[in-house]
């Protein structure tokens, strides 16, 4: 496991809060993480339930177990040579943000020739650092999904990929990946239905810009 | 950080060509290409090992054919 | 359970204007996930069935984009194959577009925008691809539409069209 230290925000007092970003995480995180998460979820959806929220309001990785998935994840993470990647962020002695990467099998939908991306299968953020505006609900720590996505665009420029990434975002997430990500909108998919975005290699190298 | 070994590779000519052709095509280094190659054979043996199946799938036609994967 | 196989990877030991940027960033909502999907943990989303655009609207949006194609391509006197070049598209990417037949995929979209000079999310909304109420857009798109039907050359009152429908597609 390699990890490296930066920081995340708490977002009631705006301290900065000792973090750690991992890149390669063994199954056994997600069952970590899971045990804080589940009971985190539970919480918000019966405080959902009890004020009525619609639908649409509700976040729609409610229902998401990091511990289930480890079933079909076990079989793709095994091998010395595996082309997924497990990578998180640590904080407080807990996990704040856990994301899946995946390095073959995925083209660029924006280059006519067949250029890879690192495609992001799962990325999620601890319960307790969602926003949802329909409970009052403010995310405890912030600055967990630009850091996780600036794993993947690394990932993908050692792989060669000059730094492409792909995903499909769930409906309440595209403005972050759109507005804040860079990363470019092409439209509803129909495997998934879900939006697909994807970080050029411009784009990508904005993303990694570090000069003071 | 993991040691790396150096290793000579032997290659026909055309085999040369199509690696080649591939790292042109996939804007990638000839030895990018060999590790994802490596990669995507890894994932195919061990999903199979597992009892899965590999097809390839022509939606428009409707044909489904099973890629034999001999582990 | 598996241990390390990935190559570490390298971050620049000062990264403080990108964790200034990460920490600014409204990260609220983050979830992303086309694995989800494939393991059936979707959940449908009642917003998508809303959104669908009448087909009125997306019919008009399909034949505004295949009129300012071959508008284009007519104003500059080329032939289909030497537009599709110029573009960088296959020639029958370019006879479907210029017949509105299906909405055309993102990357074509994509050359086109770039080609053209004109906004890629404005062509995605004519496409049905973005889902997103633009009224002035739309009411360009159905006047831009209704001009008549390929010739040759571009008349005066054709060419006037064009250049004002490629206005409304500017960012």
């Amino acid at each position: 496991m390699s990890s490296h230290p930066t920081k995340l925000k708490r977002v009631s007092t705006g301290e900065l809060v000792d973090a750690e970003l991992h890149d390669d995480l063994p199954l056994d995180a997600l069952f970590d993480a899971e045990e804080l998460w589940a009971p985190e979820r539970v919480r918000i959806l019966r405080d959902c339930v009890k004020r009525a929220v619609g639908d649409q309001d509700i976040p729609q990785s409610i229902h998401w177990n990091w511990s289930r998935k480890t079933l079909d994840l076990r079989s793709r993470l095994s091998g010395p040579l595996s082309p997924y990647r497990l990578f998180g962020t640590k904080a407080e002695g807990r996990w704040q943000g856990l994301m899946v990467c995946c390095c073959v099998g995925y083209l660029s939908k924006i280059h006519t020739e067949s250029r890879d991306v690192v495609y992001v299968n799962l990325l999620e953020s601890a319960p307790w650092n969602w926003e949802i505006k329909a409970i009052g609900r403010t995310p405890l720590l912030r600055g967990i999904g630009k850091q996780l996505v600036e794993l993947a665009v690394r990932w993908s420029n050692d792989l060669g990929f000059k730094g492409r990434v792909g995903l499909h975002s769930l409906r309440q997430s595209e403005t972050f990946y759109g507005t804040n990500c860079g990363m470019t909108d092409l439209g509803l998919d129909n495997k998934p239905p879900m939006r697909y975005f994807e970080l050029t290699e411009k784009a990508a190298r904005m993303f990694l810009e570090n000069e003071p | 950080m993991q040691d790396k070994r150096t290793m000579t590779l032997n290659l026909a000519p055309s085999e040369m060509e199509a690696l080649d052709d591939l790292a042109r095509r996939k804007d990638l280094s000839k030895t990018a290409v060999i590790r994802q190659a490596l990669r995507l054979y890894q994932l195919v043996l061990s999903r199979v090992g597992q009892g899965e199946k590999l097809f390839f799938e022509d939606e428009l036609q409707g044909k489904k054919s099973e890629l034999m994967v001999l582990g | 359970m598996t241990s390390m196989q990935h190559n570490p990877l390298r971050l620049p030991v000062i990264r403080e204007k990108l964790i200034a940027r990460a920490l600014s960033a409204d990260d609220g909502c983050i979830s992303a996930g086309g694995l989800a999907a494939q393991l059936g943990m979707f959940r449908q989303d009642p917003l998508t069935e809303e959104q669908t655009a009448s087909g009125a609207s997306a019919a008009s949006g399909l034949v505004a984009l295949s009129r300012l194609v071959q508008f284009a391509r007519r104003e500059q006197r080329l032939t289909p194959e030497a537009f599709a070049s110029q573009l960088g598209l296959d020639l029958n990417e370019l006879v479907d577009l210029e017949s509105a037949g299906n909405p055309p995929e993102p990357r074509v979209l994509h050359l086109v925008s770039a080609g053209l000079k004109v906004s890629y999310e404005k062509l995605q909304i004519l496409a049905g691809h973005r889902l997103v109420r633009d009224q002035s857009l739309e009411s360009q798109a159905i006047r831009f539409a209704a001009s008549s039907g390929p010739m040759d050359k571009l008349s005066k009152s054709e060419a006037e069209a064009l250049h004002a429908f490629i206005r409304a597609l500017h960012e």
